[in-house]
């Protein structure tokens, strides 16, 4: 085996001038595709978030309190999604803009929704958008009967 | 006679090291990102203009869909067990918030009965999930 090896080197210690080519991996882009890479992680990357509409609900236990009309806006979305504020009828887009004049008037009143059983989600989170709008922080909304 | 000049020094920024720094974000990205796999059915969020930015860490994500059907965590749930499993969900750990994920063409009886649910003892904050305003599909306008 020693012997085997010696004659290994010599054979190459011998007059063998070819140049033996260097095997290596080029590791010379490496940098740009690590770069590449980042900018690519850099921009693909989220935060796990969501737009939402936050709500404070009731705790279970509570009772529910006894307020004066004067202090209740009464809005009634129907089926259809159709708006009455205060027994007029009103566009949902114009919503915002009603209960913001009302609460220029008197801030802090109670905006009752009344919903009826088949209205659609959307037509509630509109409603309930329009009042975030215009800085109404009292929402109560309750089930009204289908038509 | 000669004058030794000065040897310049030449200004530069090194980066020699930029490309290591380049591989330890990158290592620290590919550790770190997870793929975000939503479960639950496929839904059209309402739209608002009004919504706020809400993380979903340490958050219960429930879905109704527009049949009215529940989803706790995208596995089918009956609303009239919401309150007792959102506690055993508080007593393995710290639920900031429930997020609904609700079909904008829901009917109201689907949705109010989940609120209805989610009043549990102690309040949990409840975020009705939204899409930014102009994004959704308008629903077809029944006649």
């Amino acid at each position: 085996m020693t012997e085997r090896r010696r004659r290994v080197r010599l054979d190459r210690a011998g007059v063998n001038v070819r140049h033996s080519r260097l095997t290596e991996i080029q590791l010379t882009s490496t940098s740009d595709v690590a770069f590449l890479l980042l900018i690519y992680f850099l921009a693909t990357a989220v935060f796990v978030s969501q737009l939402g509409l936050p709500l404070v609900l009731p705790p279970a236990g509570e009772r529910p309190t006894t307020v004066s009309d004067s202090e209740v806006v009464r809005l009634v979305l129907d089926s259809e999604g159709n708006l009455t504020a205060g027994g007029e009828p009103l566009a949902l887009a114009e919503l915002a803009g009603w209960a913001r004049e009302r609460e220029t008037e008197e801030a802090g009143r109670i905006y009752l929704l009344d919903v009826d059983a088949g209205c659609f989600y959307v037509h509630l989170v509109t409603a309930l958008d329009a009042l975030r709008s215009a800085s109404v922080e009292r929402i109560s909304f309750r089930q009204g009967r289908s038509a | 006679m000669r004058i030794q000049s000065r040897a310049r020094v030449r200004a530069g920024i090194p980066s020699a090291s930029m490309a290591d720094l380049a591989l330890l974000l990158l290592i620290f990205f590919m550790t770190t990102t997870y793929f975000q796999v939503e479960r639950g059915p496929t839904l059209t969020l309402p739209g608002a203009s009004h919504g706020e930015e809400r993380s979903r860490e340490d958050a219960v994500v429930l879905h109704v869909d527009a049949g009215g059907s529940l989803f706790w965590e995208g596995r089918p749930v009956a609303v009239t067990t919401l309150a007792e499993q959102l506690a055993e969900e508080r007593k393995k750990r710290a639920v900031r918030r429930v997020m609904i994920y609700a079909d904008r063409t829901t009917p109201f009886d689907k949705i109010y009965p989940v609120l209805q649910g989610l009043r549990g003892e102690i309040p949990v904050p409840v975020v009705l999930a939204v899409e930014p305003i102009g994004t959704g599909v308008p629903i077809k306008e029944e006649s």
